[in-house]
This record gives C-alpha cells, sequence and structure tokens, in this order.
C-alpha cells in the first residue's frame, strides 16, 4: 500500500514537492535548529575527533523524530490525502 | 572546522582523478534526486545528468536523444543502439563505437541483470577497473550522460536508501541497507560517493571523510549546478525549456539555499586571534545601549541617532564594515556613523558625547545648523539624504531625485518644504550639480508651501500639488511615463533599508483612464484628526482594522489608530472642480480621482504623525493620542490589494511580506516653541528601553504604546533574498 502511494506521489512530482514544503516548515519551527542543538551535544560529549556520522544518525534519528511538531505532521497529512483523493483512479 | 581527509584516498588520487571526480559530481549528485530516478520512464522528456559545457544549444540535443543509455566508462561515449543516437552526439564521437542500450529495465534489476550490463560495458574490451573518464578525447565535446535515470541501487534496484556510488567502479548501492558496503568489501574499493549530498565516505575509516581537494571540487561543482540551472532558466527556448526544464527542476536537488555557510579566510582568522575578547550575546545583554549627551538642544539629533543605531539591518551594515569609503576629505557622514556604531557597540556605559557627528550634520545640512530647536523628522530626512550622497563617495549621482523623494504632493508623503528651506538648500546643492535643480526649483516656486516646523505658509491647495507632482514625476520618468527605477534606486544600503515606492493613481472621471506614477519616499507622513486639513471623516473600519489588533485603546471612547491614519493616507480623494487634470485619454481637463497606495515597501517603514501645523491662523501642536501597533499589516495598503479589491477578489491577509514589526518610537514632550524629544527602543524582543540623552532606563511594552507617538519605525518581520 505504502509503495504504491509512494510511486504515485514520486509520479506526479508530489513527492519532490511535499518534501520542499516539510523542508520549509521543519526549519520555520525550529526544528532543523533543535536538531542541530542536538548533534552539538552529541559531538561534545563524544568528542569530535570519535564520533562518526553513523554515530549521530543512531543517536538522534530517534530524538528527532519526537521532535516534530503535531502541526507539521497533520498538515503534510492532509496533503498527502487531499493528493490521494484528487487523484485516485 | 578545517577538512579532516584521510589516507585511504591515496589509492584513489591517481591519474586524473579530479576530473574524474568533477564528472561524477556533475553527473550524478548533483544531477538527480532520489524522486527522479525512478526506473520507469514516464517523464517524456530527457533528464540528462549535466550540462557540462552550459551551452543553450545542447539542452535541445539532448532532448531530441532517447532517454536512458549506459556509458562506457572506458570510453566515456553514449553506447546507443544503431539509428537511434542524433547525429551530433554520433558524429561528436571519434573513433567509438555508438551503441546505446536501454537503460536497466523498470522490473527491479535482479543481480543477474546487472550482470548483463555490466558484462556488455566491458565489451568494449576493457575491464573498468578504474573509473577512467576520457572525456576530453573529442577535443571539447563533452558528452552527455543521460545516466540519472538508471541511478540505482545494483543490488536491489531502489533508489531511496541513501545511494552512493562507489568511487572506484560503476556501481551504484543502498547504504541503509549496506548493499555499498558489501560491495566495498568484496572488491577493496574504499570510498564511495553520497549521491544525495556529495559527501565521501570512507569504508576504511568508517566515516565520511572531508579531504581538503575533494571538498573544494564539490564547491565548485555544487555553485556550477546551480548556476547552470538559474542560466536554463534564461536561455532556453520556452517550448524546450518547459520539458527540460521540468525533469531538470526535479533532477535538481536543492541542498539547502544558495546561501553557504560562512568560512573564516586565512585574514579573518588572523583577526580573531589576535583579538581574543568575545562578546557573547545573552537573551538580556544590554549591548548597543548608549547615551548621548545634549549639546544644547541637540535632542532632536540624539532621538534619530539612536533610532539608526538600533536598526538591525543597518546595524549589521556597519558592525561588518560594509563602508568602503571613497571620500577624500575627513568629511564622510557614512565613516562618521561607522565610528559611532562602534562606539555604541563597544560596551561602554558612559554617554557618548556626539560633537564630530553635530558638526558633519552642520556642514552638509546647514539648515540644521544652529543651537535651535530643530525638528526631528527633518533631521531624519536630511541625515538620510546626507548619508545616501555620500555612500556613494564623491561622484554624486542626482542627488537631486534623493530631494525628490521629500518633495511629494500634499497627499501626505513628505513635508512640502519652504521656499526658505528650498533655497538653503539649493546653496548647498548648487556646488554639486546644478542643472536638474533648476528645472525643479522653478516649478517649485511658483507654488506656495507648508512646513511641518518653521514656516508660516498656508497648505498648498491640491491642484497645485498634484500638478506639480505630476510635472515632478514625468521630469524624472522614462518613456512609459512612469518613474524608472533607477534613479532613486541606487545601491546604497539605505535605499535598499529605507526607500519604498509609493503609487499615485489619477482617474480621471470621464473616461476613467488611470494615469500611474511611482515615487520614491524615505518615510510616510500622516496626518492626524484635529488638523485643519479637511477630510478627515474616518470611514467606517473596513480593512486594517481587523488585521491589526490595535488592542491598546485608551479609556473613553474611539481612538484614532496608525492604521486609520494609514486608510485615511491611501483612500481615493476627489479633487474638486477647480484642480482639472488634462486628462491624456480623453484629451480634455476633467475632474478626477486621486489615490495613493503602497507600490513597494521598505524593509523599514518610518511613519511621521504631523503633530506640527503650521498655517496662516495658528501654529500648533496636535496631541491628540493615535494607538499605534506591535505588529503592523501593510497588506491592505498595497497597490496589488487595491488591484485585487477592484477585481473582486479576495486577498488574503496571510502575506508575510508586509508584515512589520515595531523597534522605535520617538515622542515629544512640550510645545511648538521648546519641547524635548525621547526615543524608545526595542532592545530584545519584549524588552524596550527608553533614551532621554544620557539616561538610558527600562520602560514597559505600556509605556511605549501609551506614549503619544511622533516617529515610529517599523522593521519588516520576514526577509527575502533578492
Amino acid at each position: 500500500m505504502r509503495a504504491v502511494i509512494n510511486q504515485k506521489l514520486i509520479e506526479m512530482g508530489e513527492r519532490e514537492r511535499l518534501k520542499e514544503l516539510l523542508r520549509a516548515k521543519l526549519i520555520e519551527c525550529g526544528w532543523r535548529d533543535q536538531v542541530k542543538a542536538l548533534c552539538k551535544d552529541v559531538i561534545k560529549e563524544k568528542g569530535i575527533e570519535n564520533v562518526t556520522v553513523e554515530d549521530l544518525v543512531t543517536a538522534v534519528t530517534p530524538k528527532g523524530r519526537v521532535l516534530v511538531p503535531d502541526s507539521v505532521k497533520r498538515e503534510l497529512l492532509q496533503r498527502i490525502r487531499a493528493f490521494l483523493a484528487q487523484h485516485s483512479a | 572546522m578545517s577538512p579532516a581527509g584521510c589516507s585511504h584516498v591515496n589509492g584513489f588520487k591517481v591519474d586524473n582523478w579530479k576530473q574524474n571526480l568533477r564528472v561524477i559530481y556533475q553527473c550524478f549528485v548533483w544531477s538527480g534526486s532520489v524522486e527522479t530516478r525512478k526506473r520507469k520512464d514516464s517523464y517524456p522528456v530527457m533528464d540528462s545528468g549535466c550540462f557540462p559545457s552550459q551551452s543553450p544549444t545542447l539542452p535541445e540535443r539532448v532532448a531530441a536523444s532517447s532517454p536512458p543509455s549506459l556509458i562506457c566508462f572506458r570510453h566515456w561515449s553514449c553506447r546507443s543502439t544503431a539509428g537511434d543516437a542524433p547525429s551530433s552526439l554520433r558524429g561528436a564521437e571519434e573513433g567509438g563505437d555508438v551503441e546505446l542500450k536501454r537503460g536497466l529495465s523498470k522490473n527491479s534489476p535482479s543481480g543477474g541483470k546487472a550482470e548483463t550490463t555490466r558484462k556488455q560495458r566491458n565489451q568494449c574490451g576493457r575491464k573498468s577497473e578504474n573509473l577512467c573518464v576520457r572525456i576530453f578525447r573529442n577535443k571539447g565535446v563533452r558528452h552527455l550522460l543521460t545516466l540519472a535515470k538508471s541511478c540505482m541501487c545494483h543490488m536491489c534496484g531502489a533508489h531511496l536508501n541513501r545511494l552512493h556510488s562507489c568511487l572506484q567502479c560503476v556501481f551504484f548501492g543502498c547504504f541503509s541497507k549496506k548493499h555499498i558496503h558489501e560491495h566495498a568489501k568484496n572488491k577493496r574499493h574504499n570510498l564511495a560517493i553520497d549521491l544525495l549530498y556529495g559527501g565521501i565516505y570512507c569504508f576504511v575509516c568508517q566515516d565520511y571523510i572531508y579531504d581538503k581537494d575533494m571538498e573544494q571540487i564539490a564547491k565548485e561543482e555544487q555553485r556550477k549546478a546551480w548556476k547552470l540551472q538559474e542560466r536554463l532558466q534564461i536561455s532556453m527556448k520556452p517550448n524546450l525549456r518547459y520539458r527540460a526544464l521540468k525533469s531538470f527542476e526535479d533532477a535538481f536537488i536543492r541542498i539547502g539555499e544558495k546561501y553557504s555557510m560562512w568560512e573564516p579566510t586565512k585574514r579573518e582568522l588572523e583577526l580573531l586571534r589576535h583579538n581574543p575578547k568575545r562578546r557573547k550575546i545573552t537573551a538580556n545583554c544590554t549591548i548597543g545601549l548608549r547615551g548621548l549627551i545634549n549639546l544644547g538642544n541637540t535632542c532632536f539629533m540624539n532621538c534619530i541617532v539612536q533610532a539608526l543605531t538600533h536598526t538591525p539591518l543597518l546595524r549589521d551594515f556597519f558592525l561588518s564594515d560594509r563602508h568602503k569609503c571613497e571620500m577624500q576629505s575627513n568629511s564622510c557622514l557614512v565613516c562618521e556613523m561607522s565610528q559611532l556604531f562602534q562606539e555604541f557597540y563597544s560596551g561602554h556605559r558612559s554617554p557618548h558625547i556626539p560633537f564630530r557627528l553635530l558638526h558633519l550634520v552642520w556642514t552638509h545640512a546647514r539648515h540644521l545648523a544652529g543651537y535651535e530647536q530643530q525638528d526631528a523628522h527633518e533631521f531624519l530626512i536630511a541625515a538620510l539624504d546626507v548619508l545616501h550622497r555620500h555612500c556613494k563617495g564623491t561622484s554624486h549621482s542626482q542627488p537631486i531625485r534623493a530631494l525628490l523623494g521629500v518633495l511629494q504632493p500634499i497627499g501626505g508623503v513628505h513635508a512640502w518644504p519652504c521656499r526658505e528651506w528650498v533655497n538653503k538648500h539649493k546653496r548647498v546643492k548648487s556646488e554639486e550639480t546644478g542643472s536638474e535643480w533648476e528645472d525643479v526649483e522653478e516649478k517649485v516656486e511658483s507654488s506656495s508651501f507648508s512646513r511641518s516646523s518653521s514656516c508660516s505658509e498656508r497648505p498648498p491647495p491640491p491642484s497645485l500639488s498634484l500638478s506639480l507632482s505630476l510635472s515632478l514625476s514625468l521630469h524624472q520618468a522614462d518613456d512609459n511615463g512612469k518613474k524608472a527605477n533607477n534613479p532613486n534606486h541606487c545601491n546604497c544600503i539605505i535605499d535598499q533599508i529605507f526607500t519604498g515606492g509609493l503609487q499615485s493613481d489619477v482617474t480621471c472621471q470621464a473616461c476613467h483612464g488611470v494615469s500611474t506614477t511611482i515615487d520614491p519616499f524615505w518615510d510616510i507622513s500622516l496626518d492626524l484628526p484635529g488638523s485643519s486639513t479637511p477630510f478627515w471623516p474616518l470611514s467606517p473600519g473596513s480593512d486594517g482594522s481587523v488585521m491589526n489588533g490595535d488592542a491598546h485603546t485608551h479609556p473613553g471612547g474611539a481612538t484614532t489608530t496608525l492604521t486609520d491614519c494609514l486608510r485615511r493616507f491611501t483612500r481615493p480623494e476627489h479633487l474638486g472642480s477647480s484642480a482639472k487634470i488634462k486628462c491624456s485619454g480623453c484629451h480634455s481637463y476633467q475632474e478626477s480621482t486621486k489615490q495613493l497606495t503602497m507600490k513597494r515597501l521598505p524593509i523599514v517603514a518610518c511613519f511621521h504623525l504631523k503633530r506640527f501645523e503650521h498655517s496662516a491662523k495658528l501654529r500648533r501642536k496636535i496631541t491628540t493620542y493615535v494607538s499605534f501597533p506591535l505588529e503592523l499589516d501593510m497588506t491592505p495598503f498595497m497597490a496589488s490589494s487595491k488591484e485585487s479589491r477592484m477585481n473582486g477578489q479576495y486577498q488574503t491577509p496571510a502575506d508575510n511580506d508586509n508584515k512589520y514589526s515595531l523597534f522605535a518610537v520617538v515622542n515629544h514632550q512640550g510645545t511648538l516653541e521648546s519641547g524635548h524629544y525621547t526615543t524608545f527602543i526595542r532592545q530584545h524582543k519584549d524588552q524596550w528601553f527608553k533614551c532621554d540623552d544620557a539616561i538610558i532606563t527600562k520602560a514597559s511594552i505600556t509605556d511605549v504604546l501609551d506614549s503619544e507617538g511622533y516617529l515610529l519605525f517599523y522593521h519588516k518581520q520576514f526577509l527575502e533574498y533578492e
């Protein structure tokens, strides 16, 4: 189900647009700065020489997911629903 | 942080590695978003990887060629099936086979399929262990790669899982599913590049590495890719442009914005090291607040200086040392302002004595010289004018036009200068450029004026002011009858921050033809109720009051708000029968209505409440309280809003571009003859301070909003890159 939706989104170019929208919203609401701060904390803890990108990804991803505001989630979901409603065969 | 590489790249850095890497960046990294690396070609357009030669005809050629093809990396030629390749591509290939294979099919290419194509690729005779790119084989004609579509994991066909490309052979693999890791282990190819962001991963170090040379290449290629996209938008023929752009746009991932982070240069690092003292800006710090000694009725100057030194963009301009002085003499006011900013942000708590500034002001704006009390608004305009002139050094480009920003029709923009003042000014100006001034001077002499602070002449009847403004505007105008952008829109910081465009529409009542002019302005002068200028009945609140929460009212009845004043300013004004204008549409003298709206808003909008009244009968100060909001939305007063209203469209108030926040308020206490100026300054979001010459005290928002208000400074909330 998810794959089908995904496919459709990509084809119509909607996924790209949604991505841009999401990016803008996350910057606007300060999420990006929060995640940046989290990354900085991890780096400070481990020391800059010892930390790898993977470390950061594994450490920060769960926290980052939690930090996404509900309003952003709602809006994206709404747009996807609207898109599907508009384009469903 | 300087890039830190690892030693494992040394195996890669052989032969022509730099060029190879560049091609990879050009073709794979900036040229395909995960979304477009799809397997179906449902986009009937070309999806080229790169346009290395940046020629506008190349996209056309590519558009003509059929989509996915595999490139032989040994010879770097497009291998196409017979007859398919367009002659241009074929012709360009010297002596290489041209066979174009269909790209990996839409069903997920299993390992087997990938094998086949790799074998086929190797059919050109050699094993491609190293990525050998012979781009220049054909003397500069570079081949276009249409590989974006076939950029998918060779093991599972996915393109969404942090796809990486091996740097040492043709292999794409998912990062998340560890496909590329497997490849690296099997083939001992230790380097791979992230196709999304261009980072280079070393499997031995198990981390992304930042090799200095490679980072350099990455940065250059990214900049090129951006520029290319821009150029494509401009140079392509419309029909091709749409098709190409459709895929090109998708094909270009926006790596953040064009903006790139600040990296200190060597010199800057040196400076930073030599000056180890740092100042941390905390939420409550008082940096930038400093008192100013009153040198004898100079509070009019002090209050404006306080407002200017707390204008964020201006502050940033001066603190980052942007002014390069071209004036020979020591009398550059911009340099003095720069000095002033240094004084204010130095952290010294003792009040500053602005004697040099005062002297320069006297030199350049002689009408303000002397120890009498002056008008703060007039000082603001004079200061902006001098700064504007000095920003361009000694080569004065039409200072007259800056002044023309001041000479505006009585609709309420600026104080109409009096003849005396004009004459005084003329003496100063005639040293610089004379000719344009004469024209204007003539017209100016023919009318009478009023001025807010010191003259006692009547306000001009509307007809004269209108004809004057029209003739002035036409004097400035280009052939279209509209004011050209350039005269007042030089690129100095003053213009960038303070200059806006005021649109004046004169509608002929007979033929309804509209004649439009756009004049620049630095501030907006608003009439107040209780003045003797006619026509103050307020139209029942329609546009502005809903949006701008003028929540702050004095007890005891309807208060005038700033938006009321703005509404009055932008209302259509019927010019009486004594002020008929010659209409170019119907070629006769007709009655008309005039309306002012904002065409273009400045970054800092300054509102001047005309509290000083000078008419033949009386000179007085209007002390009516006018409430003003902390946040102001200028959308209802824009020219675009007026148009959409006329067309019946509802315009959404959600336009971020017109939202403003209050950051400084200049107040006048006292009477016309003798009074005192003070300023409220916003230091942090909800922290205000009162600047009374040398005394700075903390103030509450209520204090600010309760004050009378004479000059109100608003700053745009959202700034956009041009």
